[in-house]
């Protein structure tokens, strides 16, 4: 079975697993950036918000 | 009041702004571990390691399949021992931490599936296979996608929290007994010998790349935790002092 | 103590009963998913006879789980599942008290209607004791273990969907040791570590569940 993967020297075709590899790999990749941005995102967003409450707040209490 | 320095940290990092500060100060670091081991498990798993007799180069998904596959029970392990600490002795960051690591447990199972899937395909022909493993994840991701159902549809965030608690002590206590149900299934009603684990021994070039993608991933769990937390801290403490304190004066120990 | 639990179960017990539908539908539900399967699958006899215990037993899984999202939610809309919470009895035993009613009036008529079913289905005579045995055994799980999915979700609006999400994976491994079981005594052979796997899950869920479930309400109505 072994003899099946090895290729022929100076072949040009693609291994058959690499969908498959890049496929895992990609989803890998994908999921888990995905995973981590939305913390940055989030985080960028409520920072905003709580300079906008903290300044408003600041702003009143000084009239 | 203990001197205790150890129990003092504990005590410090149940302050949201100390522990806010301290897990900013954590990240770059964990996030810098991490690029490093995934680098060097990656290069030595898609390059250096020799092609599988058997299965050829599709045997390399192994690298994340397992990592995710392990990250997925341990943080489920985490987020129980998170739930039993908050339930016991109330400590918010105890919960915090807690429901910021499901949806990260969540997309490791995820991965754990999909890359199972994708490496069943060329090794044994078919996609999906209702092996020990595989099942026993669908299984897991159905835990998460409980845990994930019941904090989104409990509004008030600190009940939503200690149920999450206690769904997650409850799973834990299940999670072997589900583990060796469906083993005994899976070998009982195998007609033919497929084992997606396979029970061949590794070779040390292929096992030393998998244990660094799986400390990798621990890396990765980390940073996101602690990324996840603060800006869940941030979140329910948008009012309070510390908050306000942290947004003028960024970076500066409380 | 035990005359409240006494009182609690009779009460409960009775306004089940009364309530034809609440303990009817389950029945009705269970027969009518069963007589699916005939319908959507072909009469073929050995295919049914292959399916049945796993049918038999997903069917009163559904049934079981459907119907505890009452198990909870009328007490708590009138108040009296406060009142319960209020009082000095232990309220470990008080759940239990309810879980048994709900046993009593859903289990039991479940197993009692396991071989009209099995006959249905096909399903090997020397197989109906290990069916009814295996019901006898995880009925109760799945009436303690939903108990603690219905004291999370008392009161949310997600309700019944998100009770059986909860639920379903903890039920994996008696459905697996009961459906295994009864299928191996069909084939001829011995279920009897199957059911002393269930016999050991109904003794871990009748000393830990009621707690649990105890534990569950207190966080969901506070």
């Amino acid at each position: 079975m072994g003899s099946e993967n090895d290729q022929e020297p100076g072949s040009e075709t693609m291994n058959p697993h690499l969908p498959f590899i890049i496929g895992a790999y990609g989803i890998f990749i994908v999921v888990l950036t995905y995973c981590a941005l939305v913390p940055v995102v989030r985080g960028r967003n409520i920072r905003a918000q709580l300079k906008r409450y903290h300044n408003r707040n600041r702003n009143e209490t000084q009239t | 009041m203990t001197k205790n320095p150890i129990m003092l940290f504990i005590h410090k990092t149940g302050s949201p702004g100390y522990f806010y500060w301290l897990s900013g100060k954590m990240i770059p670091w964990l996030w810098a571990a991490f690029f490093i081991f995934a680098a060097w498990g990656l290069y030595q798993g898609l390059f250096v390691a020799p092609t599988d007799y058997l299965q050829g180069e599709s045997y390399r998904i192994i690298y994340i399949h397992v990592a995710s596959a392990w990250m997925s029970m341990m943080i489920y392990g985490i987020m129980a021992v998170m739930g039993f600490i908050a339930l016991v002795w109330h400590i918010r960051i105890a919960e915090i931490l807690m429901i910021s690591s499901a949806p990260i447990g969540a997309a490791f199972t995820i991965i754990a599936l999909a890359t199972g899937s994708l490496w069943g395909k060329p090794t044994w022909g078919t996609y999906w296979v209702w092996d020990a493993r595989l099942t026993s994840e669908l299984v897991l991701l159905f835990l998460y996608l409980g845990i994930l159902g019941l904090h989104a549809a409990i509004e008030e965030p600190r009940k939503a929290a200690r149920a999450v608690a206690l769904l997650a002590i409850v799973g834990i206590v299940n999670l072997p007994i589900i583990h060796f149900s469906v083993k005994w299934w899976n070998t009982l009603h195998q007609g033919s010998t497929i084992n997606l684990a396979g029970e061949s021994t590794i070779d040390i070039s292929m096992l030393v790349p998998m244990l660094v993608m799986a400390i990798a991933t621990k890396f990765f769990y980390g940073a996101v935790l602690l990324s996840r937390a603060r800006v869940l801290l941030l979140t329910q403490d948008l009012k309070k002092q510390w908050a306000a304190r942290t947004i003028k004066n960024p970076g500066v120990k409380p | 103590m035990n005359n409240s639990f006494i009182a609690l179960l009779r009460r409960d017990f009775l306004m089940i009963l009364r309530n034809k539908s609440e303990w009817l539908q389950p029945l009705f539900f269970l027969v009518v998913v069963v007589s699916l399967f005939p319908l959507g699958l072909g009469p073929g006899p050995t295919l049914l006879a292959r399916i049945a215990p796993g049918v038999i037993w997903i069917a009163a899984l559904l049934a079981s789980v459907l119907s505890l999202d009452q198990l909870f939610r009328s007490d708590y809309e009138d108040g009296s599942l406060e009142q319960l919470m209020l009082g000095n009895q232990s309220l470990s035993l008080l759940v239990f008290a309810k879980l048994l009613a709900h046993w009593l009036t859903t289990g039991l008529p479940i197993i009692a209607l396991s071989p009209l079913l099995a006959v249905w289905l096909n399903l090997p005579m020397e197989a109906f004791p290990t069916l009814v045995k295996s019901l006898i055994l995880g009925t109760p799980v799945l009436t303690l273990v939903g108990g603690i999915g219905a004291a999370l979700t008392v009161g949310l609006r997600g309700g019944g969907q998100l009770l059986a999400l909860l639920v379903f994976p903890l039920l994996v491994p008696i459905l697996i040791f009961a459906t295994m079981g009864v299928s191996a005594v069909a084939g001829g052979m011995e279920a009897s570590a199957h059911m002393g796997l269930m016999f050991a899950y109904l003794i871990m869920s009748l000393t830990l569940a009621p707690f649990a479930c105890a534990a569950a309400l207190r966080i969901s109505i506070s």
